[in-house]
């Protein structure tokens, strides 16, 4: 009787892990709570249904099983059972549909209040849109795409001027509020999914698809793509914040507007949201930017200060304690000022906006403007202040552009050669070549990725449009996680 | 009948040569053989595909894959098995063997177009293998090749290995139509004496409605591959839109990718059609037999095999819930979809309701069937889940679809595969399959294939996605969820190893099996009672059978044995102490015809 | 019966089936005819589904249908022609069958004979269409409509040529005189397969070349991408 008891045990057994297993609903974020009640629903009618036949058909092998003697019967239907049968099946169907159908009537009809963002996906990141104060987003098509307007926004529709631009793989949406979400990509199929919202969609290029949730719980959340897009698929991830109203709006006023990102550059732009930031948040009232003395530590030159703090203890001031004395600014006070200052929860962009603008106040270090000078390529040997800084910058380049989800600085390989120890190492390409990696073939790599492929990797790399000053940035930060050197330095 | 009256005077034309006979042979036995050994070659590779792949997700790191291979081995997998396997097996294997044979006739209607079915199917295999080893490699756009990424850059094998993936379906898809305008000419003109429609076995039924199907659904997947092809290789814009891609300006615009979708799923569903409704009638008579007892609701089990056919071709869409179409369309798909769930239930219900007050035998191909019914039930629930349409929506793309999509294709049909085999195996060699050997690969396959993908439901219930190369750092996935992907990682290459097994045991019994009654089941149908086992070429020898009652009379009241054959008339099976209502039954049932 | 019993079969090797193939059976259909009907189904469900791509396909933008007055097949003259003899190549294979059934051996040649002139002179004349589209530079893929055009017209004819290939085989038995009764079948058999292409291309035509508001209104119907 090894099959009817195979058999209990396996029905057992799966009911005992549907009601003990660790892996079931992640904890909802969204208003689709209704959708988790369309689950059990079903999952109680099916699963009745299942044991129901299971029991059945349990017993039966156990009565039936043959024995000397033992005739089956002979009944070649029953028209009867068999229309009692359909009917109740049919109920049980209508009663998973009728509801279902409910509720995805209320999915597919969006709350007049809702307000709106767009999600762009590309392979193998997402971007991020919000209308501008007049509530309404412009135009876009692919042929307007560049370096500069990743999103390809028309640059002639008025109404897109003021649309904020997000091209960090982070969003932010305000707790409480139903909102649409516009999808759109660039190239290949993508889908928009967390898992804590329930709802999800595909990016369709061509097309705008859409979905719409009301974020109910503030956290920090995973998206995931969720439509096969190529060889980057199972790592294009982004995140979405739910925070509250003032939060996001802070965060919304700290992304450049399209029109400015156009003018700006992206690298610029990190500094001018930085003295946006400065100005807007009164960081200035009390940290002067010149030298001059004032209520707070100047910002000028304050990298690599020699400070004293109050404990008596002394630090170099380094990127971490800048940011952290943002984030919590008595940690770690400075002797001689009064510990007035207020803690700003600020965004990690906006740290780095921050951070960039306070650099770019020190004397030897790169100019503010996009069209920098090059004399960044002196600074990027030797430990100095500059060069650290450059790198640094180099660091932001490469996030802001996505750089790092194809390639990493710790070693591993990802889609793209690891940037840890590629200065300076001898690279070997498709065609049979080797070269070493200096600087010019760095940045022939970044600019021409197609020219040379290093062997055992897709030619995939999409061409980026770089000002001079990025690409020096990138260079340093590459050689800053190389061991390597080449010869006559 | 008329062709049963004529085949009986014409001469056979036997093959004589070694070539004629085992290679260009023209006998239906011979095609089903070619056929079955093929897809099994196959699969096998793509059992292969998947263990790597598996390693990958379990055991991330212990082989050396990168993710473009992973997406290769992803796609082919599942291209191997939908179609080069199941479609060709149920219908090129299973179908040349069992139609002829339980319609009472010699061979196929036009032997020499089922030859040539066979030859342009295994082209179709040998250029989908090319794939593997041209620049580039295999495409690794995922089995259901969505535009524009199939054929553009960032997608593995866009270039060599799309195109020979889609010139290898249009090959199949002809050897498919040449196949089925057999399997179906067949049924209609070239039933024996006295066999009627609602006389066949349900393996004719289910095979029959499955190749009309297959007849009308490919062309979808035809047209879309000349117009992918088009696409890729002239410049077309009938699914690529204005687009750029990794950072190119392409030169397309206007097409869509939802098209493709549409036409892709309108033969995708009917397909996996084409793999349950054979499946479907293979287990009703694996039932019936070797639980003696008639298949419960004859007439309603071709009804419901005829509707699910029908209502195959309005369900599509439940594929597309998420993938940008009019949303309203959700409501009709659902609701189709849901509907033909009811027709899937009677035939569940009938298995089960067969084997009430049978008398069961425990045979290897009775515990396939049964395991069978149980796999079939939980995976075709999870297909209720997936069918409506706001449940789908958190559940689409993510490993609830993978489990329910391999239970309900890749474990219940596979069952009744080795089930099926083990069933006909006799027949087919004149020999038994080992029984030990049978029965652990039964259990290692039925417990083996239930604990890797019915906890897998639960990860798709979680949110992780499917098609991923790799799960580090995903807070959202907790720790137990890579361990459980070691755990389904371990049962399958146990499982996968456990094959060979079976493998095993159809190359040893063949020259070692017990050697084989022609009948040892004691069945009813046809194909069991060919004057020589194996069959010999023209099956029936100078007269065809004459067939007086249906296929399931077994434990008939009144009757001397627990089985009466199709073709035992009354007279010989009636003793003279019959009461009237025995002699009614034994005068076999005759479920009205159509 | 004899006759029957030595005939080579359709299909060039040898077996038992060719009695199958004469003989009644579904519906009081030879099964040659049944297979051919079989075929006929997989057929149209092929262009049904392609011309239903094509409508979908024209309600986007880009779309510019090829009968618009500013584009080559505003004027479906050359069309028009192809037309009338494929409508009369069809006309001779139904002569042919006639033929058949009075038994007259010179008229069913003559029949065969005109069917396939004009099938070949229809089949030229859609390659001139088609030069004439190139000419004047509409290729294949300068727009969705002129991919359309092309790969149906290619697959009709495509299907044409394929029977072209059964033709041949019966004008062969035809003109020798030999095996009468393949002749016959084989005629049976082109006469339906190219009836049911010829009405096939109408529709085809209408829906490549029709009056392009009509055609738009049924694209309407289809408006589901």
């Amino acid at each position: 009787m090894a099959i009817a008891v195979v058999l209990a045990l396996l029905v057992i057994g799966s009911v005992l892990f549907n009601f003990l297993t660790p892996w079931t609903f992640t904890p909802i974020a969204s208003n689709w709570g209704s959708i988790d009640a369309m689950i059990i629903i079903t999952l109680a009618v099916t699963g009745i249904v299942t044991l129901a036949i299971a029991v059945f058909l349990i017993y039966v092998l156990v009565k039936y099983r043959t024995r000397p003697g033992l005739k089956a019967h002979y009944q070649p239907e029953n028209k009867k059972l068999e229309w009692w049968l359909i009917g109740l099946s049919s109920l049980g169907i209508i009663g998973m549909l009728a509801p279902g159908l409910v509720v995805y009537n209320d999915y597919v009809t969006v709350p007049e209040e809702a307000h709106e963002f767009e999600a762009v996906g590309t392979q193998w990141r997402w971007m991020f849109r919000y209308p501008g104060d007049d509530g309404e987003f412009g135009t876009s098509e692919p042929r307007f795409i560049n370096g500069q307007n990743p999103l390809g926004l028309n640059p002639n529709d008025p109404k897109g001027q003021d649309d904020r631009i997000i091209l960090a793989n982070e969003l932010y949406v305000p707790e409480g509020r139903p909102v649409k979400a516009l999808l759109r990509s660039v190239d290949v199929l993508h889908n928009f999914f967390i898992p804590q919202i329930r709802a999800k969609m595909d990016l369709v290029p061509g097309i705008v698809s859409w979905f719409w949730f009301t974020p109910t719980v503030k956290g920090r959340y995973e998206i995931l793509c969720a439509e096969l897009c190529g060889v980057g698929h199972y790592n294009m991830r982004g995140h979405m914040v739910i925070a509250e109203q003032e939060e996001f709006e802070t965060w919304l006023a700290s992304k450049p507007t399209f029109a400015e990102s156009l003018t700006m550059g992206t690298m610029g732009g990190l500094i001018e949201q930085g003295k946006a930031l400065a100005e807007g948040q009164g960081c200035v009232a009390c940290h002067s930017v010149d030298g001059s003395p004032s209520l707070a530590p100047t910002w000028l030159d304050i990298f690599g200060r020699e400070t004293t703090l109050a404990d008596g203890s002394e630090i170099v001031v380094d990127e971490a304690y800048f940011r952290e004395s943002i984030t919590d600014p008595r940690a770690k006070l400075v002797a001689g000022f009064p510990p007035v200052m207020i803690a700003y929860d600020f965004s990690e962009e906006q740290l780095d906006a921050l951070v960039a603008y306070a650099r770019s106040l020190g004397a030897d270090s790169e100019t503010t403007e996009p069209e920098a000078a090059t004399d960044a390529t002196e600074d990027s040997s030797g430990a100095s202040d500059g060069a650290i800084s450059l790198a640094e910058r180099g660091e932001q380049v490469a996030s802001q552009n996505a750089c790092s989800g194809c390639h990493s600085v710790d070693g591993t390989e990802v889609i793209g050669p690891t940037w840890k120890d590629l200065y300076g190492s001898e690279r070997t390409f498709t065609d049979g070549t080797t070269t070493m990696a200096d600087e010019a073939y760095l940045r022939e790599s970044i600019l021409n990725p197609a020219a040379k492929i290093v062997e055992g990797f897709q030619p995939v790399m999409p061409a980026v449009s770089l000002t001079e000053e990025q690409v020096d940035a990138l260079v340093a930060y590459a050689k800053a996680n190389s061991s390597l050197s080449l010869e006559g330095e | 009948m008329a062709y049963a009256d004529d085949a009986e005077h014409e001469e056979l034309h036997e093959p004589k040569s070694f070539w004629t006979k085992y290679v260009w042979s023209q006998d239906h036995k011979v095609i089903a053989i070619q056929y079955s050994l093929t897809a099994i070659v196959a699969g096998m590779v793509a059992l292969t595909l998947s263990a790597l792949m598996r390693m990958q997700i379990g055991l991330p790191g212990v082989i050396d894959m990168d993710a473009a291979t992973y997406y290769q081995y992803v796609t082919m997998h599942g291209m191997i098995m939908v179609i080069y396997l199941l479609t060709a097996l149920f219908l090129g294997g299973f179908g040349n063997y069992l139609i002829p044979l339980m319609c009472g006739a010699r061979d196929m209607v036009f032997p020499f177009v089922n030859m040539l079915s066979f030859w342009f199917y295994l082209l179709s295999v040998i250029i989908l293998f090319a794939s593997f080893f041209v620049p580039g490699g295999p495409s690794g756009a995922g089995w259901t090749l969505y535009p524009p990424q199939a054929i553009t850059e960032g997608t593995p094998g866009s270039g060599w290995g799309i195109i020979l993936m889609l010139i290898s379906l249009a090959v199949f898809i002809v050897a498919a139509t040449m196949g089925g305008l057999n399997y179906v000419t067949t049924v209609l003109q070239a039933r024996t004496h006295g066999m009627t429609m609602m006389r066949l076995p349900l393996s004719v039924w289910g095979i029959f409605v499955a190749t009309i199907l297959a007849l009308l659904a490919f062309p979808a997947l035809f047209v879309s591959a000349v117009m992918m092809m088009l696409d890729k290789t002239l410049h077309t814009s009938f699914f690529m839109p204005a687009m750029v891609s990794l950072g190119q300006q392409l030169d397309y615009s206007g097409g869509s990718p939802i098209l493709f979708q549409h036409l892709f799923w309108f033969f995708g569903h009917p397909e996996v059609y084409i793999v349950a409704l054979p499946a479907f009638g293979i287990v009703s008579d694996i039932i019936s037999v070797h639980a003696r007892k008639n298949i419960f609701g004859y007439k309603m089990m071709v009804w419901a095999i005829v509707a699910i056919g029908g209502l195959s071709f309005v369900v599509w869409a439940h594929h597309m819930y998420v993938s940008g179409m009019n949303p309203y369309f959700g409501f009709f798909f659902a609701t189709t979809t849901l509907i033909i769930a009811i027709p899937t239930a009677i035939k569940v219900y009938n298995w089960v309701l067969t084997l009430w007050q049978g008398n069961l035998h425990l045979t290897v191909p009775m515990l396939f069937a049964i395991a069978f019914i149980l796999t079939f039930v939980v995976g075709g629930m999870t297909g209720l889940f997936l069918g409506n349409v706001i449940v789908d929506v958190p559940l689409s793309d993510t490993y609830f679809v993978v489990a329910h999509f391999h239970m309900v294709m890749g474990v219940a049909p596979i069952l009744v595969v080795f089930g099926a085999i083990y069933h006909w195996y006799p027949k087919i060699t004149g020999r038994m399959l080992n029984d030990t050997i049978g029965h652990i690969h039964f259990w290692i396959t039925f417990i083996g294939t239930y604990l890797i993908y019915f906890p897998m439901h639960y990860l798709g219930v979680l949110g992780m996605p499917r098609r991923y190369y790799a799960y580090e750092g995903y807070d959202f996935l907790p720790e137990s969820a890579h361990d459980l992907n070691v755990f389904i990682t371990v049962v399958a290459l146990i499982l996968g190893t456990a094959q060979f097994l079976f493998i095993f045991n159809m190359l040893y019994s063949y020259f070692r099996g017990k050697v084989a009654s022609p009948n040892p089941w004691k069945a009813c149908s046809l194909e069991w009672l060919t004057p020589d086992t194996p069959p010999a070429h023209g099956n029936w020898g100078d007269k065809l059978p004459v067939v007086h009652r249906w296929a399931y009379d077994y434990s008939v009241p009144g009757a001397p044995d627990d089985f009466v054959a199709q073709t035992v008339s009354t007279d010989e099976v009636a003793s003279e102490s019959a009461t009237d209502d025995e002699l009614i039954e034994l005068e076999g049932h005759q479920p009205s015809e159509t | 019966m004899n006759e029957y019993v030595s005939e080579p079969s359709l299909n060039f090797g040898r077996s038992y089936s060719s009695v199958a193939l004469s003989r009644s059976g579904f519906m009081g259909l030879r099964t040659e005819k049944v297979a051919l009907y079989i075929l006929l189904a997989v057929a149209s469900s092929l262009f049904m589904l392609f011309m239903l791509a094509y409508l979908i396909r024209s309600n986007v933008g880009d779309w510019d249908t090829l009968s618009q007055p500013w584009n080559p097949l505003s004027n479906r003259s050359q069309l028009w022609l192809n037309t009338s003899m494929l409508l009369c190549s069809s006309i001779s294979f139904e002569y042919a069958r006639r033929m058949v059934k009075s038994g007259n051996e010179a008229g069913i040649l003559r029949g065969l004979m005109l069917a396939g002139l004009f099938t070949l002179t229809f089949l030229i004349g859609q390659v001139t269409v088609w030069q004439q589209l190139i000419d004047q530079g509409y290729y294949l893929n300068t727009n969705p409509a002129n991919s359309f055009f092309y790969v149906l017209t290619a697959l009709h004819g495509a299907h044409l040529f394929l029977g072209l290939i059964f033709w041949v085989t019966t004008m062969g038995r035809a003109w020798s005189g030999k095996s009468p009764e393949q002749v016959a079948r084989i005629t049976d058999m082109c006469a339906t397969f190219w009836h049911f292409l010829f009405a096939l291309w109408l529709l085809l035509f209408f829906i490549l070349a029709g009056p392009p508001e009509t055609i738009a209104l049924l694209a309407s119907y289809c408006d589901i991408i």
